[in-house]
């Protein structure tokens, strides 16, 4: 019993990274249209950044924090050269990032190498009703619905957030209101970069991550964002938790290198299950 | 001129409206009404021709810049934003003027607050225009489809148009509501507001405009005061008689 709640705490951290990563990919894709296929780029940036940032002695939290910030810059640059000039169809940015996201391979292994890097989190156990479990996975839970609640406040209550809301439910009347759509995808880059660069100083104090790390990490955040239709930030979440305990779980009790498959199988089923219950969906 | 494919949608067509004047475009179903107002509003664009607001060339410019100096508009079909309230979907109309752009919103918070005050204000001022600032907290996607015309008008209104571009408000409004839309229109141009006012219903347009425009096929056949243009026989033949023939 208490190796099943230990793989459950494990799940749900991980489940939590990929939850940030997938509600990257909806935020961008409900403003912009465009599937960030670099989502994943952001996280192993963040990683090694902060790892860089880290060994130049920057103190912890600091060193995440700046990381963040940076990959947040990068998600604003990646916007810039992915969306183009005003008017540029979605698929043909989904195409760009796809190439940001190669591009980025080059860099990270100029800079950094093509070895994996790793650091450490929080140390030490955290005991919760005779469970004990990492305090990294504390952290990452706590961050992670923290940043979320935060996301809906800010798309929720304030003006801005309206704008962006209205970008992604009607864009050619958002822009007859007045409002400059391309800023908006740019501002949608930027916080899918934040999200992806602290799902990436998160995670890697769980998993080393390398250069190419990011397929992994935008396969299981995609899955998620698709569970909720790439439009629904909660469900998304939701189905970023789904994946990662049941990734947890396939590799504790049967075997690691399957994890992914199983997982996104589960998910698979999941979405059949939905498809079948709600009927086509219109969005 | 705009023509989709090979079929000339609008060719030829000339509108003027100056400020506190309200203009009437009809025509019949396919005229190319709504293509020429869209023209206007920069939802399309025009393979050729001119939009010439207060003295400056517009046609070029991107929808959002021309909210931006003052064309505001509502949809025939109703386009509110999903998921928000109808207070804040009047609210989103108030973008044209806000100042404030991505940094503005991260830096300057209590300036910020102020103008959102102000937007809040904005609104709720013209969403009682409309008469429908008791319903400001629903959905707005829960509210009749005459009702969220309205709420477009008001969006339009929170723009702080100097040119409101209307697309059919009245249809599927009741007897009354109705009534209360011609009186607020008719303040509006009182306000020295210009508005361009695109109808199926002849006789609500002949009853507020100045001047009335009449389009068939792309074309405007007709133009002037309300009562040349109901004894104007090209129209007749157009429109009005079409119109007698079947009602």
């Amino acid at each position: 019993m208490s190796l099943f709640l230990q793989y459950l705490a494990a799940g749900i951290a991980t489940g939590s990274t990929f939850a940030l990563v997938a509600t990257g990919f909806v935020v961008i894709y409900r403003v912009t249209g465009v599937i960030n296929f670099a989502q994943g780029v952001f996280a192993v940036l963040g990683g090694f950044l902060a790892y860089s940032l880290l060994h130049a002695g920057v103190a912890h939290g600091l060193a995440e924090g700046l990381a963040v910030a940076v990959t947040a810059a990068i998600g604003l640059a990646f916007g810039l050269v992915a969306l183009g000039r005003r008017g540029t169809p979605p698929l043909a940015s989904l195409i760009v990032t796809l190439g940001l996201a190669i591009f980025s391979y080059a860099v990270v292994i100029t800079i950094w190498g093509d070895n994996p890097i790793s650091y450490e989190g929080l140390s030490g156990l955290l005991a919760v009703g005779g469970v004990s479990m990492q305090r990294q996975y504390v952290l990452i839970v706590a961050a992670a619905v923290a940043t979320f609640l935060a996301l809906a406040l800010f798309f929720g209550r304030t003006y801005l957030g309206m704008a962006l809301t209205a970008c992604s439910s009607d864009q050619r009347a958002a822009r007859l209101m007045g409002i400059d759509v391309w800023r908006m995808g740019l501002l949608a880059f930027a916080v899918g970069g934040a999200l992806g660069g602290l799902a990436g100083v998160l995670l890697t104090p769980l998993q080393p991550v390398e250069f190419d790390s990011d397929v992994g990490i935008a396969v299981n955040g995609f899955a998620a964002a698709i569970f909720g239709g790439l439009v629904r930030p909660a469900t998304a979440f939701a189905g970023g938790l789904v994946l990662g305990v049941a990734e947890a779980m396939v590799a504790g009790y049967f075997r690691s290198s399957y994890e992914t498959a199983i997982a996104l199988a589960v998910m698979l089923g999941l979405m059949l299950w939905q498809a079948s219950r709600r009927g086509p969906t219109e969005e | 001129m705009r023509s989709f494919g090979g079929v000339v949608a609008v060719d030829g067509a000339s509108v003027a409206v100056p400020s506190g004047e309200l203009h009437g475009l009809i025509g019949p179903n396919g005229a190319g009404k709504s293509t020429l107002f869209h023209l206007i509003s920069g939802y399309l664009r025009a393979d050729r021709g001119q939009v010439i607001f207060a003295g400056r060339r517009v046609e070029r410019l991107p929808p959002h810049a021309r909210a931006r100096l003052g064309i505001s508009i509502a949809f025939q079909a109703v386009r509110l934003f999903r998921g928000m309230t109808v207070l804040e979907n009047v609210m989103v109309g108030a973008h044209s003027w806000t100042r404030h752009g991505l940094l503005d919103a991260a830096l300057r918070l209590p300036l910020h607050g102020r103008e959102e005050a102000e937007i809040r204000e904005q609104a709720a001022s013209a969403l009682e225009r409309v008469g429908l600032l008791h319903l400001a907290a629903r959905p707005a996607e829960s509210l009749p489809l005459g009702q969220q015309r309205c709420v477009q008008v008001a969006r339009a209104l929170c723009g702080r148009p100097r040119v409101l571009l209307l697309d059919e408000p009245a249809s599927g409004l009741r007897w009354a509501e109705r009534g209360s839309l011609s009186e607020l229109l008719a303040q509006l141009r009182a306000e020295g507001l210009a508005i361009l006012l695109v109808e199926h219903d002849v006789r609500f347009v002949t009853g507020l405009a100045s001047a009335i425009t009449v389009m068939d096929r792309g074309r405007v056949i007709a133009a002037g005061a309300p009562d040349e243009i109901r004894r104007d026989p090209a129209v007749i033949a157009a429109y009005l008689g079409r119109e007698r023939a079947s009602a």
